[in-house]
């Protein structure tokens, strides 16, 4: 994704010096960091052990996307029974991750990027913040306030697609929802989210409780506000 | 004033006589609901709209506006010299924007983004034939309208009868009009009542244990405030550029139901629980206002009941209380 933002590519690379990127580097070094940016769920104790080194060794930490934020699609294991991990894998093969959490639950972050995938201009401003070593400021809006913004009808409302706009962080300016996709809600609950209240909303446009559990893990299951609601399901 | 005629025939002529001076702004057909948006041509103006989704207010206060934009130490102020004509605002959105006159320019302070526009467009009102499922405005008293508009049309057989509201609206009546008697005898009648004694009585209720019950139900996404047409907070933000050096201010319309909105300096938060949040909306519409202003700040367009995803009536709630 870093490498996507075109335009301000330059920009980024008089200011920044990359010491460790493994995918656009030959040689990478493990030192010290100001920023260390880490991309994906941990999902094996050495994993664990790598991202506690990373930590010490560095001054800001940055969960990079939903996968390191909540373990995204990937968490969905940790929420499906054994047989089904059977049936597509076979008994014999052993498998190498066993949870699939963000990196949160292991180590101090300090900001979180999240989406997926991360949206450019929210890369760029995070940046931006960290040149003047500042963390920037949580966006604390649901996806509805840029969805309304940009003049759209609520699929939810109107059409009772299974939209998780409400209660999901915005910041990605609403792209799914304007194309007529209702949000799945990468970016994860709000900390002011109402989640018993959606689920009702979810009950009376006739979705089944299964359907409504799955709504709820596919990007983001392993936070505290959706594993409270799940649990209840 | 004497009123005039227009038969419909000749609107489209009447359109093409406007698109001269005037770029025209009219509801139009966006899949199955209807916005206001550009025109070029009579056909494209949809007619059997209720009223639209998002109300003609963002017009004069988009809900994203660039104020200007700085380089080093200087700034540009965008220029806005375009003269628009709004066809087909509804009269609740007219008295919205009445509204939103007392506050932006005639209260103590005046937001001269919000003039300019204001200045430069003329209103063309069009009387509803009927009311909508959650059109509450005859409780309101908003569903006529004495003032704030250049033009006002009224369909009534193959013709509109027209009305005029100003000496701008007065200029442009042309040769297709013709002088008349007729007046518009429409006469509009909602389902949806708002009980008005309930209204006076609200501050008796402010500690009412309803508020927080229905509350339970608001998922705060803040659509009941983004498509009110007399919703008018904003925030102001910097976006600067990667070299920091150029940039531009941006504001950007927020909302009351947001908890960060009320939020400041070292993180306190006054309105931080739902219930709080979602009863100031109402009370600031119905209460707060009348008692600054001495005019409701609701004009009873029921947009809030419409886009409720979970579908809250503050009507129903306000009657129901006791």
């Amino acid at each position: 994704m870093l490498l996507n933002v075109e335009k301000a590519l330059g920009n980024i690379f008089s200011k920044l010096d990359f010491v460790y990127f493994p995918l656009i580097k030959r040689e990478n070094e493990l030192k010290k960091y100001d920023f260390c940016f880490i991309e994906g769920a941990v999902t094996n104790k050495e994993q664990v052990k790598l991202i506690k080194h990373l930590r010490k060794k560095s001054r800001f930490v940055v969960a990079f996307g939903t996968c390191a934020t909540y373990g995204g699609i990937a968490s969905i294991q940790d929420f499906e029974n054994e047989t089904l991990a059977e049936e597509v894998y076979g008994s014999k093969i052993s498998r190498i991750s066993d949870t699939v959490q963000g990196i949160g639950n292991y180590i101090n972050v300090d900001y979180y990027m999240r989406g997926c995938p991360v949206i450019k201009d929210e890369l760029l401003k995070t940046i931006d913040f960290f040149e003047q070593m500042k963390i920037p400021p949580d966006y604390e809006l649901p996806v509805c306030v840029e969805c309304r913004k940009k003049g759209n009808r609520c699929l939810l409302a109107v059409d009772h697609l299974p939209c998780m706009g409400a209660i999901t962080y915005g910041g990605c300016d609403a792209l799914c929802t304007s194309q007529g996709i209702p949000c799945q809600g990468c970016r994860g609950p709000l900390p002011s989210a109402n989640v018993d209240a959606r689920v009702k909303v979810f009950e009376k446009f006739g979705m089944s409780k299964e359907d409504i559990r799955r709504r709820f893990i596919k990007f983001a299951g392993t936070s505290k506000k959706f594993r409270r609601i799940l649990k209840e399901l | 004033m004497s009123g005039y005629i227009l038969k419909k025939e000749d609107f489209g002529k009447f359109i093409e006589s406007l698109k001269e001076e005037y770029e025209i702004f009219a509801p139009v057909k966006k899949k199955t609901y209807f916005v206001f948006g550009k025109v070029d041509s009579a056909e494209e103006i949809a007619f059997e709209f209720i009223n639209t989704e998002y109300s003609p207010t963002n017009l004069f206060f988009p809900k994203k506006e660039v104020l200007f934009d700085y380089n080093n130490t200087k700034i540009n102020n965008k220029k806005e010299d375009i003269t628009r004509v709004i066809f087909g605002i509804r009269p609740c959105d007219v008295h919205a924007l009445i509204i939103m006159d007392t506050l932006f320019l005639e209260a103590n302070f005046e937001d001269t983004y919000y003039r300019k526009k204001r200045e430069n467009t003329l209103l063309i009102s069009l009387k509803c034939n009927s009311a909508g499922e959650n059109c509450f405005c005859e409780s309101m008293g908003t569903d006529k309208l004495e003032r704030g508009y250049d033009l006002m049309f009224c369909e009534q057989g193959g013709s509109y009868v027209v009305d005029i509201g100003s000496q701008r609206g007065q200029k442009l009546i042309n040769e297709l009009f013709k002088s008349t008697d007729e007046e518009c005898i429409k006469e509009l009648h909602c389902n949806k009542k708002l009980d008005m004694q309930k209204v006076n009585q609200l501050e008796q209720f402010a500690e009412h244990e309803g508020w927080k019950k229905e509350s339970e139900a608001c998922l705060s996404c803040a659509a009941c405030t983004i498509t009110c047409p007399t919703c008018g907070c904003f925030d102001v933000v910097d976006v600067p550029n990667l070299n920091m050096a150029a940039g531009k201010r941006l504001r950007v319309n927020t909302s009351c139901q947001l908890k960060n909105f009320s939020e400041v300096a070292g993180g306190h938060v006054f309105r931080e629980t739902r219930d709080k949040r979602f009863k100031h909306r109402i009370y600031h519409k119905l209460v707060y206002f009348k008692k600054q202003f001495d005019t409701f700040m609701c004009v009873g367009c029921g947009r809030c009941i419409t886009n409720c995803p979970a579908g809250i009536d503050m009507v129903s709630i306000i009657n129901s209380l006791k």
